[in-house]
């Protein structure tokens, strides 16, 4: 019988007990939390939107003359404020919600692993077989550190985007006709450029957030990929060694 | 310690999971590549904000600080659809990582179950009656 390695998806091992690792015993428990704290995320975002979108109409419900002069409404200055600043922020706490669903999915991912793990080890146990498994292949090492390093870049963007909220909060305190006056080297314009230089990069710095976290997704699926190929190839061999054939059991301990 | 694991009882790995990667690469690199865009143009925004409103207004054709201005507001209109293909693609990546894990849960998982315990349950019965 020939034998092929397959290197990419890891080794084999015996369990010493037939029961997940304690990082899938913990997705078991975090997918849902994670789920939920996305969704308030989002559906918060939404309710921000309807209030950026009210101070929106407001704002341009004004003639451009009143609301670009120098001597502009209290209310149309506190709306271009309220418009300007949370519209740097308020993406990135979008995008940090379905960031949080994304977890969860990865959580999930993680826990049908557990299951996989426990579920083929008893099989095995309970046709009197010493329990093997999969060492972990690389993909089941990098997908939870791809999903933690995506959350970590969005929640980076966001706090970010906070601070650079806030200077879009002093700029648009100001009217217009005096940010438009602002001269070279002022404090004004030195801030008016900042904001716009930030949200410039911070736009698609969120997306790299996102895009390791979908990484971490497929690898996630490849994992459970190989967990699946390895339990077709495990019961036959059983089956095989039940009819006479030379069964590759484990040289070493348990794990 | 652990033993080299072997596939020699179960069909090939699908093409699925040599086409993913390709996938998942291609899409993270879209979007990094919109990211470096990005931040060439935050140092593009940080020359025209350096000039007064009334400068940026006077800029003359040909002038870096027009062609600056055209610049942060022509690249924005389609890196954002770019960014958009980036994350397509990756999803494109984890569906064809799905597909692969469905043919192998036919293929491979599947079919040797369907092959192998009935045979494990006939066996252990006749362990059982002989142990009687």
């Amino acid at each position: 019988m020939t034998t092929i390695a397959e290197t990419l998806f890891g080794s084999r091992a015996v369990l010493a007990k037939a029961e997940p690792t304690m990082m899938q015993k913990v997705a078991r428990y975090m997918w849902v939390p994670m789920l939920l704290m996305g969704l308030m995320v989002v559906a918060a975002s939404l309710g921000l939107s309807i209030a950026v979108a009210d101070a929106t109409s407001n704002y341009f419900g004004l003639p451009a003359s009143v609301r670009e002069a120098a001597n502009a409404p209290a209310g149309a200055i506190d709306d271009r404020q309220f418009i300007e600043s949370t519209n740097v922020w308020l993406p990135g706490f979008q995008l940090l919600g379905i960031g949080l669903i994304l977890a969860a999915i990865t959580f999930s991912l993680a826990s049908i692993l557990g299951v996989f793990r426990a579920g083929g080890g008893r099989l095995q146990q309970a046709f009197g077989h010493e329990a093997q498994t999969l060492t972990p292949p690389i993909t089941a090492r990098l997908f939870p550190m791809l999903m933690m390093m995506g959350l970590v870049i969005l929640i980076v963007n966001l706090v970010i985007s906070a601070i650079i909220g806030g200077f879009a909060w002093d700029v648009y305190g100001h009217s217009i006709a005096e940010i438009n006056a602002a001269s070279e080297g002022s404090d004004l314009l030195g801030d008016l450029g900042t904001v716009n230089t930030y949200k410039t990069w911070l736009e698609p710095f969120k997306f790299v957030g996102i895009a390791f976290i979908l990484v971490g997704i497929s690898f996630a699926v490849h994992t459970i990929l190989q967990v699946i190929r390895f339990q077709g190839q495990r019961i036959r061999e059983l089956a095989l060694a039940g009819a006479g054939w030379p069964l590759l059991e484990s040289k070493g301990g348990a794990r | 310690m652990s033993n080299p694991h072997r596939a020699d009882l179960i069909p090939a790995p699908p093409i699925q999971t040599r086409l993913y990667p390709v996938l998942i690469a291609v899409g993270f690199l879209i979007v990094l590549a919109a990211l470096i865009i990005g931040i060439a143009l935050a140092t593009t925004a940080a020359d025209v904000f350096e000039s007064s409103k009334a400068v940026r207004d006077a800029a003359v054709p040909g002038s870096s600080l027009l062609a600056d201005q055209s610049d942060l507001a022509s690249f924005p209109l389609w890196v954002q659809p770019l960014k958009f293909l980036g994350i397509g693609i990756l999803v494109t990546g984890i569906f064809t990582v799905f597909w692969g894990l469905l043919r192998s849960l036919r293929e491979a998982r599947g079919t040797a179950m369907l092959e192998a315990v009935p045979l494990l349950l006939r066996q252990s019965t006749g362990e059982t009656k002989g142990g009687e």
